[in-house]
């Protein structure tokens, strides 16, 4: 069963476009997550991962508004947050350092990327 | 008596030898007959004409009677001090040895032992001016002595037999002289039939006046066109003056002819001759005549002139096209570049052999460079990209660099010949290509995931199937028409504003005419806004016609935007205000139609995803709506449109 099953779960999303990142925010929500963000720019996205005080895990996407999202990607890891990408673009764009992340290609499967998140934040 | 008898003799030998010299030519056959002779009239038929050799060190029995065979032409003595031959020939008078066991001064050759010569006499012959000769030499094969007369009689002898052999010998050197100069003759003619087409002869002067066969075959001319200066007629035109001046300078200055020009062939045409001559001297050292030849160069000349152009083609392809060109030896070791290479590197002469190249490309390829020199030979052939420094900018610019082995007939490689070609533009290119398919493969499947998240939103806003239908309809075809207004754009075009207002107006069945637009043209959109304001002015229109200024006979709308060129952040905001007058609103508290997604992209969407500034207020006669957003720096026009 999946209903409720991020329950208490911070989760930070950050995605750039306003209908991808609002319909996340509301299936986490759905799920009994608190949804952080969504952050919809690179800038934004670094300032919510210093200065939130819990988060359990986190979705990205790849390009921010034509930036690359990985210096938020580096700076999760940092703080030992799991988290998954997501992208319109293929594997190959991917910077070898993050091979072992999850890559959920667009568009995305909301119940795909749900389960994706709490394996990622249960494991 | 026996004295008188014996003079006599003698007499009568000079006499007979005297006839028989003055008709004979041949030295040996003189020789012969005065051996037989003095042979006679010493009762001792043995005699030999012994002759110095020109070493003067040996001594050849050149005539003999009495001896064997294998003797007279063959036996050699040397010249020394215990010589009987030798001594006498010093002593320059006849030299008696009685008894040769009773006389230690000589030594004896075996070959006269083994005859048993037991007495012998040795006369010096000498030719005029004193020249020792040789010796006539008599032998006894008892001992026995040899009287004054006797002695007398072969000095008397050999005094005759000198200038005999000295006029044979003048006679031998002029014979010999002659066949030399015969053999001479013939080589020259060969020589020259062999390498001559034309030999002639002119006066001292240089003027041509004896028939020449053999120019005349060569050049067609006849004799009458050859003669004087006529021969100056068989040269090409363009040659004519050069051929004169060469020859009038050579004679004038007795020197040698040695010239390069165009001769008329008998067939028409014109053939290369080189031309030699000589003047010949006479004892005083004055020119008698001069001798020349023509010698055909024709097949050399065009051969070289072949040549030439061949080598002018390669050389004007190497240094023409646009790749820069080189040679190497098996390890990359360079030993000739273009005058490309110079020019777009700016290393001078020798700077790029050997090594020197490497210089010139980027550090980082530098491995990449010496790597594919290394597989080369295994490979037969070179091909490698690296990034060579321009000297110009400074640059680095990407070629594709190959190089193909040259052969020699053993299939051994001598050197190798190398292009680098500019693809710094294709490389970008290729590169461009790439950067284009992902970002569309991104854009194509971020589309694709609005489209859903629209459908979602309108399913969820929508009474019915027809009503979803209607709804989702309308706004994936004005997703489209956006689509369509961004794909045709160039590089470094943008939509503007006013044309994707216009756009927007005249999808929606409204009333025109009751639209006021006012605000520049040509105010550039980011093509990443493009979309989502695109999506929310289709919302508003769709409201205004459904609910608002354009769908009651009363309404107006009035879209008024301009620039702040320097807005917040110091950068161009684009500010639109949208204002709708003349509209009966429904009654306060009751909930405001349609307002839902519209009002949703406004306040939530476009601040989100575009960082822009908008209101979203109900007036009392209508909605009135403010959006402000950056721009693209650049305006290309401020004229104003108005609708």
């Amino acid at each position: 069963m999946l209903e409720r099953s991020l329950e208490g779960c911070h989760i930070l999303v950050v995605e750039d476009e306003y209908m991808l990142a609002d319909e996340l925010n509301m299936e986490l929500s759905v799920l009994g997550a608190t949804v952080l963000g969504p952050a919809g720019t690179l800038e934004d996205a670094i300032h919510l991962i210093a200065s939130e005080v819990r988060i359990d895990g986190a979705i990205l996407d790849v390009n921010l508004g034509g930036q690359w999202a990985f210096p938020a990607a580096d700076a999760l890891t940092h703080r030992q947050v799991p988290f998954l990408f997501t992208t319109g673009y293929d594997q190959s764009v991917m910077p070898s350092r993050f091979a072992d992340i999850v890559l959920c290609e667009k568009p995305i499967n909301i119940m795909q990327i749900t389960e994706a998140v709490r394996y990622i934040v249960h494991n | 008596m026996l004295e008188l008898d014996g003079m006599m003799k003698r007499q009568r030998v000079l006499a007979a030898f005297g006839e028989f010299a003055i008709h004979s030519e041949d030295l040996d056959a003189v020789l012969m007959e005065a051996c037989r002779l003095v042979g006679e009239a010493t009762r001792t038929g043995r005699a030999k004409v012994i002759e110095i050799q020109e070493d003067r060190r040996e001594l050849l029995v050149r005539a003999g009677v009495g001896w064997a065979p294998d003797v007279v032409g063959t036996v050699r003595l040397q010249m020394g001090e215990r010589s009987s031959e030798t001594y006498a020939i010093k002593a320059a008078r006849p030299i008696v040895s009685q008894d040769i066991a009773q006389d230690d001064r000589f030594d004896v050759p075996p070959f006269m032992k083994e005859a048993g010569v037991v007495a012998l006499v040795n006369v010096p012959i000498f030719v005029p001016g004193q020249r020792p000769y040789g010796v006539l030499q008599i032998d006894d094969t008892k001992a026995r002595e040899f009287g004054d007369d006797e002695i007398e009689f072969l000095r008397t002898y050999a005094m005759i037999l000198g200038p005999v052999i000295d006029r044979l010998h003048l006679v031998t050197e002029r014979e010999q002289d002659r066949e030399v100069i015969r053999a001479s003759k013939a080589r020259h003619s060969f020589l020259i039939a062999s390498w001559a087409q034309a030999e002639w002869e002119t006066d001292a002067n240089g003027v041509v006046i004896a028939d020449s066969p053999s120019w005349r075959a060569y050049t067609g001319q006849t004799v009458k066109e050859w003669l004087g200066y006529g021969w100056l007629d068989a040269i090409h035109p363009d040659d004519r003056t050069y051929a004169e001046k060469q020859w009038r300078e050579a004679t004038a200055a007795h020197g040698l002819v040695d010239a390069e020009f165009r001769l008329h062939a008998p067939d028409g045409g014109w053939r290369w001759t080189n031309v030699r001559a000589a003047p010949v001297l006479d004892a005083d050292g004055d020119i008698v005549k001069w001798v020349g030849m023509n010698i055909d160069i024709d097949a050399r000349k065009r051969a070289e002139a072949g040549l030439c152009k061949t080598e002018e083609r390669l050389r004007t392809l190497m240094e023409g096209i646009p790749q820069l060109v080189w040679r190497a030896v098996s390890d990359g070791e360079w030993t000739w570049a273009s005058p490309q290479w110079a020019t777009y590197t700016g290393q001078t002469g020798s700077d790029s052999h050997g090594l020197g190249w490497l210089q010139a490309l980027h550090p980082d390829d530098r491995k990449a460079a010496v790597d594919a020199w290394s597989h080369a030979l295994k490979d037969g052939g070179f091909q490698v990209e690296y990034r060579i420094c321009h000297v110009d900018d400074g640059q680095y610019r990407w070629f594709q660099t190959r190089a193909t082995p040259v052969r020699d007939r053993s299939g051994e490689i001598v050197e190798w010949l190398g292009t680098s070609t500019d693809i710094h533009a294709l490389r970008k290119l290729q590169e461009r290509q790439q950067v284009l398919v992902a970002e569309l493969q991104h854009r194509t499947r971020n589309l694709m995931a609005v489209v859903r998240s629209i459908s979602d939103k309108t399913a969820r806003a929508s009474a019915d199937i027809p009503d979803f239908r209607r709804r989702f309809r309308d706004r994936i075809e004005a997703m489209s028409r956006v689509q369509g207004l961004l794909s045709r754009l160039n590089d470094h075009d943008r939509v503007t504003f006013d044309e994707l207002i216009k756009a927007e107006l005249a999808a929606v069945n409204g009333s025109v005419e009751r639209v006021m637009l006012s605000g520049p043209a040509g105010i550039r959109l980011r093509s990443s806004t493009v979309q989502t304001l695109a999506m929310a002015l289709h919302e508003l229109a769709t409201n205004a016609v459904k609910y608002g200024a354009l769908g009651q006979p009363g309404g107006h709308l009035h879209i008024t935007w301009w620039v702040d060129e320097f807005g917040e952040g110091r950068k161009p905001w684009l500010h639109i205000d949208w204002r709708e007058s003349g509209v009966v609103m429904p009654s306060l508290g009751s909930a405001p139609c349609g307002t839902g997604q519209g009002r949703e992209l406004i306040e939530k969407a476009l601040p989100y995803q575009l960082r822009a500034k908008t209101s979203y207020v109900f007036g009392p006669d209508g909605v009135h709506c403010t959006i402000s957003l950056l721009v693209s720096a650049s305006t290309e026009e401020t004229s104003h449109a108005r609708a």
